[in-house]
C-alpha cells in the first residue's frame, strides 16, 4: 500500500513537471501555428505532432541516445550534477513531456483558433503590447480550452510507458511509475497488486476525461453570462 | 457583435479570467516546487546506494538488505531485471548503478566490450541450477526430452536479455531437442517473467533457476536439469567511479562475507561457491 503511494506521487511529480514543460512550450508553438505566418511552418507543424505518430519507444530511443552519457547533455548534467539524466526521475518527465507535447499544442491550437483575432486587433489598436494582449484578451478568451488541453498533457504524461522505460527504466522508487509498475507487476505474476494500479489508473483517467470533455463543453457553448457574446468561436 | 457595448462588463469579464489563469498557474508553480525540488537531494549524492541486480535474487537480496538495515542502519535500493538488460543499461548508456549483482558471463562481456573496467568485486560466490516447471499438480518428467514430446508450448527468459534463458538454451541444446522445440518458446524478459507465465496457466512448461521455483506456491518442480549447461555463476561489484560506491561495496561485502546473509542464501537453494569474505580478483 505504501509502494504504491510513492509510485503514484512519483508518477504525479514527472507528470507535473512535464506538463510544466508543456505548458509554456505548447502555448509558444499553438501561437505560432495558429497566429503566424512563416517560412517553415508547415515542418514545424510535422516536427510538434511528430511524437504522435511515432512508437514511443522511438521517442524513447532519441531521447536516451540525447541525454545517455554519451551525449553531451548526458555529459554536462554528469559533470554538473554527478549523473546522467538517463535513468533518473527528470528523464521518466523528459520523456512524458515529448509525448505529450503534440496534444498539448493541438489543444491550445483549437482554442487560440477559437478567439476573434478583431479582438487582439482592437486591444492592440487601443495601445496594449502584444504581450498584454496575449495575458488580458487571448488566453482570457481561450482559458477553458487552454486548461483541457493542460489536463489532456498531464493525463497523457501520467500514461506514459513505451519512452520511459527506455530511457529511465524501471527502477522502483526512483524512476518506477504507475504504467511501469504495473508491467512489473504482471511480468512477475503480482497479480492483485497490478490490478489495484490499473484501478487507480482507470479513474484517474475518467475523472481527468470527465473534467477535460465537461470544460470543453462549456467553452463551445461558452458565452458569457450576460448573453452577450464576446469571443465567439470559429469552430 | 465585436464592438465592445458595455466596456465595464468586458473589463470584469478580462479580470475575472486574469484572476483564475494566474491561480491556475500558481497551483502548477507551487506543485512543481513541491514535487521537484522537495526530491532534488534524493537523486544524486547522500542516497542509499543502488544495487542493479539479476531477477532470480530478488527476494533473497531484498530479504537480506532488511538484516543489513537492521544491523547497519543503512538502506539499500534495488533494480531487479534481466542481467544482460541491466548490464546493457550501464554500459551503453551510463545508468546510476552503484553496483551490480549479476548472473552469467555476458554482463561482464557487456562491460568489457564498452571499455568498462570493473573494480574487483566478488565473482562467482553463489551458483545455482536449472529446473522445469509446470502447474501445480501436473506429471513429472522422466528426462528432459520429454518436453518434445508433449508439444505445449514453453517459457524461457530471453537468452539475449537474461543469462537464464542462456542456460535454458543450453541445457536444451544439450538434450538435441533446441531445433525442435524453439518455435514454441516463450522468451519473456527475465526469468521471474518466465516463472510467472507459467503460473498465469497460460504456458505448460517453463525453465528456471531452483530457487525461483522455491519462491512460489503456484508452480510445481517436474524435473531438475543435473547439466548440460555451464556452471551458473553470481558476480557481485561495486562500480568504479560511481556516486555512492562505497555505500555499495560495503553492502555486497556485507552479502558474501555475512554469516546470516549466507544463512539467507543457502536456505532460499543457493550454493556458496567462493570463498565468503575474501575479495579475489575478478575473472
Amino acid at each position: 500500500m505504501n509502494t504504491d503511494i510513492s509510485i503514484v506521487a512519483l508518477s504525479l511529480q514527472t507528470a507535473i513537471v512535464a506538463t510544466a514543460v508543456t505548458l509554456p512550450l505548447g502555448m509558444f508553438f499553438a501561437w505560432l501555428l495558429v497566429r503566424k505566418e512563416f517560412r517553415g511552418k508547415f515542418a514545424l507543424d510535422v516536427l510538434v505532432s511528430l511524437p504522435l505518430a511515432l512508437p514511443p519507444v522511438v521517442i524513447g530511443y532519441m531521447l536516451l541516445w540525447a541525454v545517455g552519457n554519451n551525449a553531451w547533455l548526458g555529459q554536462l548534467s554528469l559533470s554538473w550534477f554527478g549523473s546522467t539524466i538517463a535513468f533518473t526521475w527528470f528523464a521518466a518527465a523528459l520523456a512524458a513531456a515529448v509525448v505529450s507535447l503534440p496534444l498539448v499544442v493541438r489543444s491550445f491550437a483549437a482554442a487560440l483558433a477559437g478567439v476573434d483575432p478583431k479582438l487582439e486587433t482592437a486591444a492592440r489598436g487601443l495601445g496594449a503590447g502584444p504581450a498584454r494582449t496575449f495575458l488580458t484578451v487571448t488566453l482570457p478568451l481561450a482559458y477553458r480550452g487552454v486548461i483541457a488541453g493542460v489536463l489532456l498533457g498531464f493525463v497523457r504524461a501520467l500514461s506514459e510507458f513505451g519512452a520511459t522505460i527506455v530511457v529511465a527504466g524501471n527502477i522502483p522508487g526512483r524512476t518506477q511509475t504507475v504504467p511501469s509498475a504495473i508491467f512489473t507487476r504482471i511480468s512477475t505474476g503480482d497479480t492483485e497488486a497490478a490490478w489495484r494500479l490499473v484501478l487507480v489508473s482507470v479513474v484517474i483517467g475518467i475523472a481527468a476525461l470527465a473534467v477535460h470533455n465537461w470544460l470543453l463543453r462549456r467553452s463551445t457553448a461558452g458565452q458569457p453570462r450576460s448573453g452577450r457574446s464576446v469571443g465567439r468561436s470559429n469552430w | 457583435m465585436t464592438s465592445v457595448c458595455d466596456q465595464r462588463q468586458f473589463q470584469r469579464l478580462i479580470d475575472l479570467r486574469c484572476v483564475q489563469i494566474a491561480f491556475l498557474l500558481a497551483i502548477a508553480i507551487f506543485g512543481v516546487s513541491c514535487g521537484g525540488d522537495g526530491d532534488n537531494p534524493d537523486n544524486f549524492d547522500n542516497r542509499a546506494p543502488l544495487i542493479f541486480a539479476a531477477a532470480s535474487l530478488a527476494n533473497v537480496l531484498g530479504e537480506a538488505a532488511s538484516l543489513y538495515e537492521t544491523e547497519t542502519g543503512n538502506r539499500v535500493d534495488f533494480n531487479f531485471g534481466g542481467s544482460i538488460t541491466l548490464a546493457n543499461q550501464i554500459a551503453l548508456f551510463g545508468a546510476p548503478a552503484d553496483g551490480v549483482f549479476f548472473v552469467g558471463e555476458r554482463p561482464a562481456e557487456v562491460f568489457a566490450e564498452a571499455g568498462l573496467v570493473p573494480a574487483p568485486g566478488y565473482p562467482n560466490t553463489f551458483s545455482n541450477s536449472l529446473v522445469v516447471i509446470g502447474p501445480n499438480g501436473a506429471a513429472r518428467l522422466s528426462s528432459l526430452e520429454h518436453i518434445a514430446s508433449v508439444k505445449a508450448r514453453f517459457a524461457i527468459a530471453d537468452p539475449l536479455l537474461a543469462p537464464a534463458g542462456v542456460y535454458a538454451r543450453q541445457a536444451l541444446e544439450s538434450a538435441g531437442i533446441w531445433d525442435e522445440i524453439s518455435s514454441r518458446a516463450i522468451l519473456m524478459l527475465d526469468v521471474r517473467a518466465a516463472m510467472a507465465a507459467v503460473e498465469s496457466g497460460n504456458v505448460q512448461f517453463g525453465i528456471v533457476y531452483k530457487t525461483d521455483a522455491a519462491t512460489s506456491d503456484n508452480i510445481s518442480v517436474l524435473y531438475e536439469i543435473e547439466d548440460g549447461y555451464s556452471p551458473i555463476g553470481y558476480m557481485a561489484i561495486p562500480l568504479k567511479g560511481a556516486s555512492n560506491e562505497d555505500g555499495a561495496a560495503k553492502f555486497l561485502q556485507y552479502i558474501v562475507s555475512e554469516p546470516a546473509t549466507l544463512t539467507l542464501f543457502e536456505r532460499a537453494g543457493f550454493t556458496i561457491a567462493g570463498v565468503p569474505g575474501r575479495p579475489g580478483p575478478n575473472r
